[in-house]
This record gives structure tokens, sequence and C-alpha cells, in this order.
């Protein structure tokens, strides 16, 4: 869905500079919402993947044990 | 300036040679050296990963490219770069189980494994080698003919080029991959810090970033918005940008690698966060460099505003700081690339370590000589340069990504499409065949007909599975 609204119409829309947002133009400001949206999803998908992922090896396991 | 350039131009050649010992006390064997121990932490990990994706052409093209095109550039670079941490995060977890299952010398080692083919190798060597070459060139030709306009009675081009590449052959050949990581690691910090203090200086001769954003509607409006006053940015530029970039830790060889030699898999997750973090903040400090740049000197030069901006705007230690960053950023990127087209050939040979580690050597000092070469030659189009190496690199993302998620051996075809792919992005780029056709981009028209021999070749395939993944 990130995808999809940073190439949609209402994210590139030509020409368009306003509303500002403190002082930066209407793309520039939602593009920078959309870099910390990948980046919030990316914690997500991290903590998920530390936490059901098994142990890459077997010292690991014998330490966590 | 030049007082200041020599006291922190030594501490910094001081710490990479510190760095390179240092490196090389704890080198014990060929794999300490190729691949650095594979034991390396999250902050060294995200350090190296960072300073090895963003380069010359951030501090220097980027600025350009918001300068000319507008702010079209931050989803060109950092909203695809943000997307791409999340990327790395799902691609970190597959090639980390298959480099485990089958073993890891390289990509190109493992994609012969997979494919139980010597051409999947020879093909992906081939393909980075075409491309990384012009990569490694921008960096090198970036910082030679920055610092020729700065300090225009030194040295000329060529010869900055070559200081550059001796510097980084010195280091790499004494401490391998470990000291590549610490001078990375170095330049990674250095890089960040330089283009914050620019980037405040930016802002503040303007009082405010609502203030320069005024400025900037007054004198050329069309720079805030997309398509930029060249119309550059279009949605397709855009969007074959975002596949490309998403593509870089998954074909270029200097990124796959320091995925693999990460300690562990939460090492590589959060490397990968920090990665996003670095990718995001840093692009935000770019934009008050480009935007100065877009009033103060619309009209001038490539490297006059680059000069004139990072240099001769800036107080004296910073423009120094400036300085040594550049040569900085070019190295760490430069280095990790010819290093890992060295990895890349020795994960290809037979034989003996000492021979393999040998030939490796003396690969390595050939692939700096043909970017050097490169270098020499090419023109100055930093970022559209570097545009072309990714979206070359990226054509082997399908090939790749079949040999890493697949259960079975993958098909042969997926290979050889992949051959036929780089020829004709080649001939697109040089300009034998047409850069569109029906109206869509060559390199899309490639990459969705790579991904669909790929998805049709893993649904077709009956074969013994591979090794299972761990």
């Amino acid at each position: 869905m990130l995808c999809v609204f940073t190439f949609s119409p209402w994210n590139l829309a030509p020409g368009r500079i306003s509303p500002f947002l403190l002082g930066l133009p209407y793309t520039l400001w939602v593009s920078i919402l959309l870099a910390f949206a990948f980046l919030i999803l990316t914690i997500v998908a991290a903590s998920i993947r530390s936490r059901n992922s098994e142990p890459e090896d077997p010292d690991e396991t014998e330490n966590r044990s | 300036m030049s007082g200041w350039l020599m006291v922190l131009g030594a501490c910094y050649v001081a710490a990479l040679v510190y760095a390179t010992l240092d490196a090389r006390r704890r080198v014990k064997s060929a794999d300490d050296y190729v691949m650095a121990g594979s034991k390396i932490g999250a902050i060294f990990g995200f350090l190296t990963f960072s300073a090895t994706l963003f380069s010359t052409f951030t501090l220097l093209g980027m600025p350009d490219f918001y300068r000319t095109h507008g702010i079209g550039a931050w989803i060109f670079l950092a909203v695809a770069d943000a997307a791409m941490a999340f990327v790395l995060i799902w691609f970190a977890l597959h090639l980390r189980r298959r480099a485990r299952a089958e073993g890891f010398q390289g990509m190109a080692g493992l994609l012969v494994k997979c494919y139980r083919n010597r051409w999947a190798g020879y093909i992906y060597l081939l393909g980075v080698f075409i491309f990384l070459v012009p990569y490694v060139a921008v960096q090198i030709r970036g910082i030679g003919i920055f610092m020729n306009a700065a300090f225009p009675d030194t040295l000329p081009v060529w010869a900055w080029a070559l200081a550059i590449v001796t510097a980084m052959l010195v280091y790499s050949e004494i401490g391998g991959l470990k000291a590549i990581i610490y001078a990375d690691s170095l330049q990674g910090c250095v890089l960040f810090m330089v283009t914050g203090v620019i980037a405040y200086g930016c802002i503040a001769n303007f009082g405010s970033v609502a203030n320069l954003f005024a400025e900037v509607r007054e004198s050329n409006a069309a720079l805030l918005s997309v398509p930029g006053p060249q119309g550059l940015f279009s949605l397709q530029f855009l969007f074959a940008s975002f596949l490309v970039i998403l593509a870089v830790p998954i074909t270029q060889p200097q990124l796959s690698t320091r995925i693999v030699i990460l300690r562990d898999l939460a090492t590589a997750n959060q490397m990968a966060i920090g990665v996003g973090f670095f990718a995001v903040l840093l692009s935000l400090m770019i934009i008050p460099i480009g935007m100065y740049g877009a009033i103060q000197y619309p009209k001038a030069p490539t490297t006059e505003f680059l000069a004139q901006t990072i240099i001769y705007d800036q107080a004296p230690i910073v423009a120094a700081a400036a300085a040594i960053g550049l040569i900085a950023a070019a190295m760490s990127t430069a280095d990790s690339q010819i290093f890992a087209l060295g990895t890349e050939l020795r994960s290809l040979l037979n034989g003996n370590e000492q021979r393999k580690l040998r030939i490796t050597k003396l690969a390595i000092v050939f692939f700096a000589g043909a970017g050097l070469l490169v270098a020499v030659t090419s023109n100055d189009q930093l970022v559209l340069l570097a545009r072309v190496s990714f979206a070359g690199t990226a054509i082997l993302a399908p090939m790749i990504l079949s040999a890493v998620l697949g259960a079975q051996r993958p098909a042969m075809p997926i290979v050889i499409a992949t051959a036929i792919g780089l020829l004709v992005f080649l001939a697109s780029t040089v300009g034998v065949l047409p850069e569109r056709v029906a109206g869509l981009r060559v390199d899309l028209w490639i990459l969705g007909g790579l991904s669909l021999v790929a998805a049709l070749g893993a649904m077709l395939r009956r074969e013994p599975p591979l090794r299972p993944a761990a």
C-alpha cells in the first residue's frame, strides 16, 4: 500500500506545491512521511523476524538455553 | 584552509593506517582476509553497509540533482532507500539460510552451487564487472573533478584519481575486508557529520527551512514539485529507479557479502534498521544543500556549484573536513566494490587457498585499474551513470532470487534469459537499441520479462530439492 501511494497521483501530483507543511512543499513532506512509514514497517518486520526465527547455529541455541 | 586540510588529513591518514594495521594483525586465514572472520556486529555492520551504499554521488551528485531537478530527488533516493531497508530484512533471512546450507564464498560461487552450472556464476561475475566498474569510476571521477575544481592549482583530475585508487589498494591488499570495514566505519561517520554541518550552514544562511523553500519558490517554483523543471522525475523514471534501488542489496556483491558476514540474523535485522535511518537522515541533510545551490548558483556548472557550496562558502575547518569527507566517501564505496569483484572471482576458482588468494589479490589490482581507466575517460553525469550501474545489476535479481528463495534447483532458462537481458540493456545504454519500447523503459521490460521467466521456472520445475535451508 505504501508503494502504491508513493507512485499514485495523490503523491506525484504534477506541479502541485501546496499545501505547505513546516515550509515544505506538498510532495516533499508527503514523501518524507512515506519514508518514515517504510522505516516503521522495517522495525516491525525486524522485531517479528527476530522473535519468530530460530537460532542460526547450535552454539547459539546452547547459549540461549 | 590548507592548514586545516593538512591537520585533518593527517588525522584521517593516521586513523586509516592504524585501522589497516590492526586489521592485518587480526587476519589469521584466507577466510579472515576475504570474509573478515564472518562475525561482524551490528554497529560495524550498519556503518560499513551505509558507507558502502552512500558515496560520492550522495554528497556530490544528489545536491546537484536537487538543484537541477527539484524535490523529486527525495523519492528517487530516500523513499527508495527506506523501502530497501525493508527488503534487506526479508532478503537477509533467505540469503543467510541459503548461505548456511550451501556454503558462501561469494554470490557467484553460491549461484554455481544452486544452479549446479558454472555459467550461472560466470554470467553473474560478468554482469557485476560490466556495471560495477562504471560505478567505481563514478566515485573516483567524482572526487577527482571536485578536488580539481576546489583546489585548481594542485593536481589534475587523473592524478587525484590515481592517488585515491593507490590508497585504496594499499589498505585493501594489506588488511583485507576487515581493514575495509574499519575504514568504512570511519568514513561513514565523517560523511554523516560533514553533511550535517554543511546542511546546517545552508539553512542558517536563510534563517529557517521555510525561508529557504520560500526563496526557491520565488526563483524556480518548478523545483518544488514533480516532474521538475526538466521533466526528469516522471512516474516511470521514479518507479524504475525505485525497483533498481530495491534490488541493490540483492544484486551488488559488496552488499550481499556484508549481509552474510554478520554475526547472526538478529544482527542483520539491527543493521537493516540502522541503514534505513542512516539513509533517510543523510538524505534529509542533502535537501538544503541542493536548495541552497538552486538559489545561489542556479546557472553555475556542476563543479563550480559544488566547489562554492561545499568548500568556499564554508568556514575553513568545515571546508577541510568536507574535502576529507568526500575523499573518504569515494574510497569507502569504491574499495568495497573492487574488493567484492575480487571475492566473486575467488568464489569461482578451484585449487588451494594460497593460490586462490594470490589470484584474488591480483584481480583486485586489475579491477582497480579498470575503474581508474573508466574514471579518466567517462563524462561528468555522476548520478545518471550510477543509475545505469544500479539498473544493470538489477537485471541479475530474478536469477539470484530464483537461487536463494527456491526449494528446488532453479531452471537454467533464467540464466540464459539474464544473459540476453544484460546484452539488451547494454545495447540500449550505448544507443544501439532504443531506450523505450511501446512507451515503456527498456529496463522495466527486461525486469518484467525476467521476473516472468523466473516465476514460470519455479512453477514448472520438478527437480530434487536443494539442500534444506537450516
